[in-house]
């Protein structure tokens, strides 16, 4: 009864829409989700072309997905020791 | 309560008895049991009389008990009473046929379990082979699972999966499952229900039998003969049967 | 020259199985010549479902490595008579066969019959790889649950990797009315988030269950509403534009009773 006047007022979802919501938000991630090979190659190839511009503690890099609004979004955090001067040349 | 199965002697030598008013089934269980418990004073190989007091065994019963006693290592000399008498032999056949409990009139869900309850050092324990673990029948006969050298024993139920092949006779004290396999050069024994496929003589002996409790495969093979079970609904009988080829036809029949 | 079709699903107990029958004995009914083949190994059940058990004297496993002809390892259908099944072996190893095998087993089929289906196992190993490794087009069976639905996209996924780019979707097991109270995702809500074509819908159905105990495809079932469904699908494989069924149309007591006093 009490599902039934939620229902008829609002108060909640139908029980497919919270399905549907919760498969969307997963599929996204399955999606995204890369190997544990991929980032790493990932890893290294970042790490290679920063390292032309920047210069940082390879092992402080840190590569990951993440979600965030319905978007999935690739992290980098690269703490950086200096600018190269005369980079790009 | 007496034993159903026990031993004496007469001037043609050991004689084993039966009593009649067991179950066959049960009675081939305790047969074997009583076999293994005296294999020191029987040795390896002896010519047994069988002497079912009143009621003489029909052909079925006494073409399983030739291969029981067959696939422990021994042999029939011969039965008592000799020749089935008409009237006994009715008596004997509705004995056999009037299991205690008709199952087949009051409904129980029967997951009939190995009927194995008064053996319990019968034979040793093996573990079900799956194919992949058979590397080979002969690396088997080098341990000790044997009841004789031309039979295998296994205490288990066979399941959906498991294929046990054998080199010699094969007697199973358990069920045996639909989409479980038995293979054997020799006869197969089955002391529980029968379900999966069966093949005996697989090497092309055509005297071989298949022998369960309660038989009900969907397919047989005795050498190169197939059987299949009917199409339609499959008529579930709790009672012995023998498969064997006769005329080169695979005859089955109730024991 | 055949066309195989393999049906997969990522999760098990979806109704692959049921599928693979139902539309390997539709494309009988209508004619064709049609091939069952299941590559289950270890868990073998389209025999079962087809009531061809009893024949099984070869498996896929016997063709594969040569221990019978593929002729001799073709069950026979008890209904039609070209309709075929191999079935998987059940007592063997489920790497017992590999991909190339099967691939030469699909090539040589196609020689012969009009379709080849393929039933899959669940799960993404070896099995999978081997039940697509000679197929042409897919057919992902998935039921309107977020596990279900979350495997199928994996699947999907998975098949395109794999050169079967646009598998097409049968949703089973579907309850119009639990739809309609909101409480079960609907066939446009699987669509929207799968984004694949539409093959078929099947209603939940208890005559399912009793055909399966029996061995007979409810696609032979006139009666049944699956049975319905199956033989839509069945004539969309072949080509034929035909609309979806209505699921709502489920008939009450009271409506039959009706039909039964416009009878007389």
């Amino acid at each position: 009864m009490a599902g039934f006047l939620d229902k008829l007022f609002g108060g909640s979802k139908n029980s497919k829409d919270v399905a549907k919501d919760r498969l969307k938000l997963v599929l996204i991630h399955d999606r995204a989700s890369l190997s544990p090979t991929m980032m790493e190659n990932l890893r290294k190839d970042l790490v290679q072309v920063i390292s032309k511009y920047l210069d940082f503690d390879e092992n402080a890099l840190d590569v990951q997905m993440a979600e965030q609004d319905n978007m999935t979004m690739l992290e980098v955090n690269i703490p950086v020791a200096n600018v190269k001067r005369n980079s790009g040349m | 309560m007496s034993e159903a199965v026990s031993f004496k002697g007469n001037k043609d030598g050991i004689v084993l008895l039966l009593d009649l008013s067991v179950e066959f089934e049960s009675l081939c269980q305790m047969i074997v049991q009583k076999l293994w418990e005296s294999r020191n004073f029987l040795g390896d190989h002896t010519s047994l009389i069988i002497n079912s007091g009143a009621i003489a065994l029909n052909d079925g019963q006494r073409l399983a008990l030739k291969v029981l006693l067959q696939s422990l290592g021994h042999e029939v000399k011969y039965f008592l009473p000799e020749v089935p008498v008409e009237g006994t032999q009715k008596a004997a056949e509705q004995k056999i046929s009037e299991p205690k409990v008709p199952d087949n009139k009051v409904y129980e869900p029967k997951v009939s379990a190995p009927k194995v309850s008064a053996p319990k050092t019968v034979v040793p324990e093996i573990p079900v082979q799956t194919e992949a673990e058979v590397s080979s029948i002969s690396e088997l006969a080098d341990i000790e699972h044997y009841l004789t050298k031309s039979a295998l024993a296994v205490r288990k139920n066979i399941r959906s999966g498991q294929k046990i092949s054998y080199d010699g006779t094969l007697i199973i004290f358990g069920d045996v499952n639909a989409g479980a396999e038995l293979e054997a050069a020799g006869h197969i024994l089955v002391l529980g229900a029968l379900r999966g496929v069966a093949h005996a003589g697989c090497k092309g002996d055509k005297k071989a039998v298949i022998y369960a409790n309660q038989l009900r495969s969907v397919q047989l093979r005795i050498a190169d003969l197939i059987a299949r079970a009917p199409d339609g609904e499959n008529t579930k009988r709790n009672i012995p049967e023998i498969a064997r080829i006769i005329d080169n036809y695979l005859v089955i029949e109730e024991v | 020259m055949g066309e195989v079709i393999v049906v997969t699903s990522g999760k098990g107990g979806v109704g692959k199985t049921t599928t693979a029958a139902n539309i390997g004995t539709g494309l009988a009914a209508q004619g064709k010549k049609v091939v069952l083949m299941d590559t289950d190994i270890g868990l073998r059940n389209l025999d079962v479902v087809m009531g061809l058990e009893n024949r099984i004297v070869y498996d896929i496993v016997d063709i594969a490595n040569g221990n019978c002809k593929l002729k001799q390892g073709m069950i026979k259908d008890k209904r039609f008579p070209e309709l075929y099944l191999i079935p998987a072996a059940q007592t063997k190893d489920k790497n017992a066969v590999n991909e190339e095998q099967v691939r030469a087993i699909c090539e040589e089929l196609r020689q012969e019959v009009d379709y080849v289906i393929v039933d899959c196992p669940a799960g993404i190993e070896q099995g999978f790889k081997n039940a697509i490794a000679g197929a042409d087009r897919a057919i992902v069976v998935t039921n309107p649950e977020v596990s279900a639905v979350r495997d199928a996209d994996r699947i999907i996924g998975m098949l395109e990797a794999n050169g079967l780019g646009n598998p097409v979707l049968v949703l089973n097991r579907v309850r119009p009315n639990m739809v309609k109270q909101g409480d079960m995702m609907s066939v446009e809500d699987i669509l929207e988030i799968l984004a694949i074509k539409l093959l078929g819908v099947i209603p939940d159905d208890d005559n399912i269950v009793i055909s399966t105990n029996r061995g007979e495809p409810t696609v032979l079932d006139q009666q049944s509403r699956s049975g319905q469904a199956y033989r839509n699908i069945v004539k969309r494989i072949m080509g034929e534009e035909v609309p979806l069924m209505n699921l709502d149309e489920q008939e009450g007591f009271f409506t039959r009773l009706m039909k039964l006093f416009k009878g007389n």
